[in-house]
């Protein structure tokens, strides 16, 4: 700078009365931490922002791959429905609110004001992204669901949901573990869901596999139709674990859900179910073999949809 | 060494050592700074010099917050400027901004980035008129107006100041010439 200092009375008289302020009021300049601690801090909203943003992120992911193999068929006509009632809205809503701070933050620091919009905001949802899916590969989106579940009052974990939307004998869907101390039967078992209501279930139509899940002494979820209302006669279609437990990699629920499918078409009514009944119309017990009417399970809900797909 | 040849960065490391040398800053920033709080709409003398005093005593507090990496006058114009727009928010009055001549140079910018069929400029037209016009901009374009044009700073110091990406210093500049055009054509002023 080459200024020329001026020398007019007013600049006399702002010098002197500067410092006669600097004097009275014993002003001196703010220690140096100062300025670092505030600058410190805006990094730090920074970090922390971008951190929990990480964690909501892999909430999200764990949360919507979850949803995104979930049985739907079980409970909606379509995925499209089922998946806009499941969206995790507060994890959404938390993201954006966290990344709106972790922007403000970033502005704040010193030179942050120099960065473009975009890349304040670019490099704060990037970051959080990338570190969601870091954590959530590590199983921490699970983690945290299910502590906040556990902690929170307000807080329902994809855990809970699931088991109120399992827990639904009208709808045909239970969920809990066959009783192994009081067997009825080769097709009775007693189930005791996960309200502690027993059950006298039927399960002439499940499937092998389906009949060891149920006995591995494990929380089972069970797709059937309640016989009688407010009875507890409960016929079984399809037996499937219960995924919540733990962290499953995607193959696992990829896997599961193909097996539900597979379980679904059995049940079906499919071209070969439909010349089935149709021989026993037409040559009564002399059909083709006496096994038991596959009606029950070919009527409830979820294998309608299934057998509407198929035609 | 003379007082001008020392650096704006060495005096502030001085004054942190001896405020008498807070003096130095005081001498070379006054009368641009009270230049450009004029401008900025504090037109009253006395209230200049209430300014004025009030920004130099908060640069001497935040001394250690001076970033070095930026250019000092950047740094003293940015309170300067913060000091100037609470100065009149207290008022709770609308800025009038004070331009001192210059005018000619802004024209020429002007005249430079718009269409000649569109509008005509002439160079009859004087400072009281492109003032008059300049005071009806949106504050945001006539900060970077003012500084770019009548305290000639570059992109990046007015970024510093007004603490904006160095990348809307420019829009912000296109947008504030357009509409300035766009007022001086719907005031019927023949430029």
């Amino acid at each position: 700078m080459n200024h020329t200092p001026p020398q007019s009375q007013s600049t006399a008289s702002v010098k002197d009365r500067v410092f006669s302020e600097i004097t009275e009021n014993k002003v001196e300049p703010t220690a140096w931490y100062v300025f670092w601690c505030q600058n410190s801090a805006m990094w730090l909203v920074w970090l922390l922002t971008v951190t929990l943003g990480a964690l909501a992120t892999a909430v999200l992911i764990f949360t919507t791959s979850y949803r995104y193999y979930d049985i739907y068929e079980a409970m909606h006509d379509n995925f499209i429905t089922f998946f806009v009632q499941a969206l995790p809205l507060i994890w959404i809503g938390a993201f954006v609110v966290l990344m709106l701070v972790a922007a403000r933050g970033l502005r704040a620091t010193r030179r942050g004001y120099r960065l473009s919009p975009w890349l304040v905001g670019g490099s704060s949802v990037g970051a959080s992204v990338l570190l969601g899916f870091v954590a959530s590969s590590a199983g921490f989106g699970f983690v945290v669901d299910k502590t906040l579940g556990e902690y929170a009052p307000m807080y329902y974990s994809q855990a809970e949901r699931e088991q109120v939307l399992w827990q639904n004998p009208a709808q045909g869907r239970l969920i809990g573990t066959m009783d192994t101390t009081a067997v009825q039967s080769y097709s009775y078992i007693t189930f005791v869901d996960s309200q502690g209501v027993a059950w006298t279930m039927d399960t002439s139509e499940l499937r092998p596999k389906d009949k060891e899940l149920l006995a591995s002494d494990q929380q089972v979820r069970v797709l059937g139709k309640e016989m009688i209302a407010k009875s507890d006669l409960f016929h079984a279609c399809g037996v499937f674990p219960w995924m919540l437990d733990q962290k499953h990699k995607m193959k696992n629920l990829s896997a599961e859900r193909q097996a539900y499918m597979d379980s679904l078409y059995q049940h079906a009514d499919t071209p070969a179910t439909r010349l089935q009944e149709f021989e026993q119309v037409a040559f009564g017990e002399a059909s083709a073999d006496n096994e038991p009417s596959m009606k029950v399970c070919a009527e409830i809900a979820a294998v309608r949809r299934i057998s509407d797909k198929m035609r | 060494m003379t007082d001008q040849q020392v650096s704006d960065q060495q005096v502030v490391a001085l004054a942190l050592q001896d405020k008498e040398q807070f003096g130095v800053i005081m001498d070379r920033y006054e009368a641009p700074l009270r230049r450009y709080i004029a401008r900025l709409g504090v037109r009253n003398v006395d209230d200049q010099l209430d300014v004025l005093q009030d920004v130099f005593v908060k640069v001497y507090r935040n001394l250690n917050g001076y970033d070095a990496q930026l250019k000092f006058s950047s740094w003293i114009y940015r309170i300067a400027h913060n000091e100037a727009i609470s100065a009149y928010r207290k008022k709770s009055v609308r800025p009038e901004g004070h331009l001192v001549s210059d005018s000619e140079e802004m024209l020429a910018f002007i005249s430079g980035s718009i269409d000649s069929a569109e509008l005509q400029f002439d160079a009859t037209v004087n400072a009281v008129e492109v003032n008059r016009a300049l005071r009806k901009l949106d504050q945001k374009y006539y900060d970077v107006l003012v500084l770019r044009f009548f305290e000639h700073k570059e992109y990046d110091e007015i970024s510093d100041i007004l603490q904006i990406p160095t990348g809307s210093v420019g829009t912000l500049i296109h947008r504030g010439k357009k509409q300035l055009a766009t007022v001086i054509h719907s005031d019927h002023i023949r430029i």
